[in-house]
């Protein structure tokens, strides 16, 4: 199973995140390069968000996939630990992803936080 | 000596959208020079034309009711000439928040049977519910009313990110206390009790997820709101020293402190 195929059905919403705070990244970096005055804070606070909202989808991903797995071999009346182990792998890729997102996002936080300062100066 | 742009305290007083407050202190700054350029050309001291124009031509009291009243959307009128309506709105929005919580901790009780740790999953409810209104006091005021003002908008961020925190803090809770059991005695311990755990978990990163999402939601509109808020700030601080008139009358030298 491939690390896209490991996300299931929450990889969409993740994706949507994920290039929100692009996007958002990108307008702050190409305002703070035109020097069009200060990046809004809000703006730049924003990029943090979208990266918590990242974390926050994957830890659900995990969390669905966890209970998904806990119900069937609940209902298969148990199956080996490597399997069971397998399983495990898979319903914690979506918080790789995730926390992917949230440690894109900081450090892009922390570089445009100390941009906006250095130019403020 | 402490000194202020005549027309902060009408920018202060007016309760309408930013690009609305910004355009009318334009408007009225330029008919304030005008007047005052017309003064001195009568042969009047540049300081007294200046205080004569703005007395003549500053909003106050019933006039800034007037405008408030023209660049307030008709939703926005009614529910300011009417409070006991505007509260009711709020109360239904709130009431049908509480009815969308009460109905997911239902659907989440029919999902996964839950044992005595159901009992958090009514705060839950109420969390969610209170996200809910949260947002949609912020909501009115941006849409309806259209003025939140910067300490407004603080107080309301700091609601929401408390309640997102005690979302995931009552789901890690009830997440902690499904899974104690099965600490305690291993042996007891079946998928069901993991699966329950990661179920009352996942609901707190739901909640959490609802409340951060409907923050972004608004989030383009404040930003708006933030840029024409430094416009304003950065139109009275340039206008400020050619332009302001002491608060309080000066005091000889020497004189009484």
């Amino acid at each position: 199973m491939t690390f896209i195929h490991a996300l299931g059905d929450i990889q969409y919403p993740i994706w949507i995140v994920l290039i929100l705070m692009l996007v958002q990244i990108a307008r702050c970096t190409a305002q703070l390069i035109r020097g069009e005055g200060p990046v809004s804070p809000l703006r730049t606070h924003s990029i943090l968000v979208f990266g918590t909202l990242g974390a926050c989808l994957g830890v659900l991903g995990t969390l669905l996939g966890v209970a998904n797995m806990a119900n069937v071999i609940g209902r298969a009346g148990g199956v080996s630990s490597a399997t069971a182990w397998e399983g495990v792998g898979i319903t914690i890729t979506p918080s790789i992803l995730g926390f992917a997102i949230l440690g894109t996002a900081s450090i892009a936080w922390l570089v445009l936080q100390y941009a906006t300062a250095r130019r403020a100066r | 000596m402490p000194r202020e742009h005549p027309l902060e305290r009408v920018e202060r007083e007016l309760k309408v959208a930013p690009r609305h407050r910004l355009d009318l202190i334009e408007e009225v700054d330029a008919d304030v020079k005008a007047l005052q350029a017309e003064l001195v050309r009568r042969g009047r001291d540049p300081v007294q034309a200046r205080r004569a124009a703005l007395r003549q031509l500053a909003p106050a009291g019933a006039a800034i009711e007037k405008l408030e009243a023209r660049h307030t959307s008709r939703l926005g009128r009614w529910a300011r000439a009417s409070a006991p309506m505007d509260r009711a709105l709020m109360l239904g929005v709130a009431a049908i928040a509480t009815l969308a919580g009460v109905r997911a901790v239902m659907a989440l009780q029919g999902l996964v049977s839950l044992g005595p740790t159901a009992v958090l999953a009514w705060p839950q409810a109420v969390v969610i519910a209170l996200l809910a209104a949260n947002l949609a006091r912020a909501v009115t005021q941006l849409w309806i009313h259209g003025d939140l003002r910067s300490t407004q908008r603080q107080s309301l961020w700091a609601r929401q990110a408390g309640l997102i925190v005690a979302a995931v803090a009552l789901g890690a809770l009830g997440a902690a206390w499904e899974a104690y059991p099965a600490f305690v005695t291993p042996a007891s311990a079946g998928w069901e009790v993991v699966g329950r755990t990661a179920s009352l978990a996942a609901t707190g990163v739901a909640t959490a997820i609802f409340g951060l999402f409907g923050w972004l939601a608004i989030t383009p509109r404040l930003i708006a709101d933030e840029e024409i808020e430094r416009r304003i700030t950065s139109f009275f601080a340039q206008a400020r020293p050619a332009l302001a008139t002491p608060r309080e009358p000066s005091r000889p030298e020497g004189g009484p402190r």
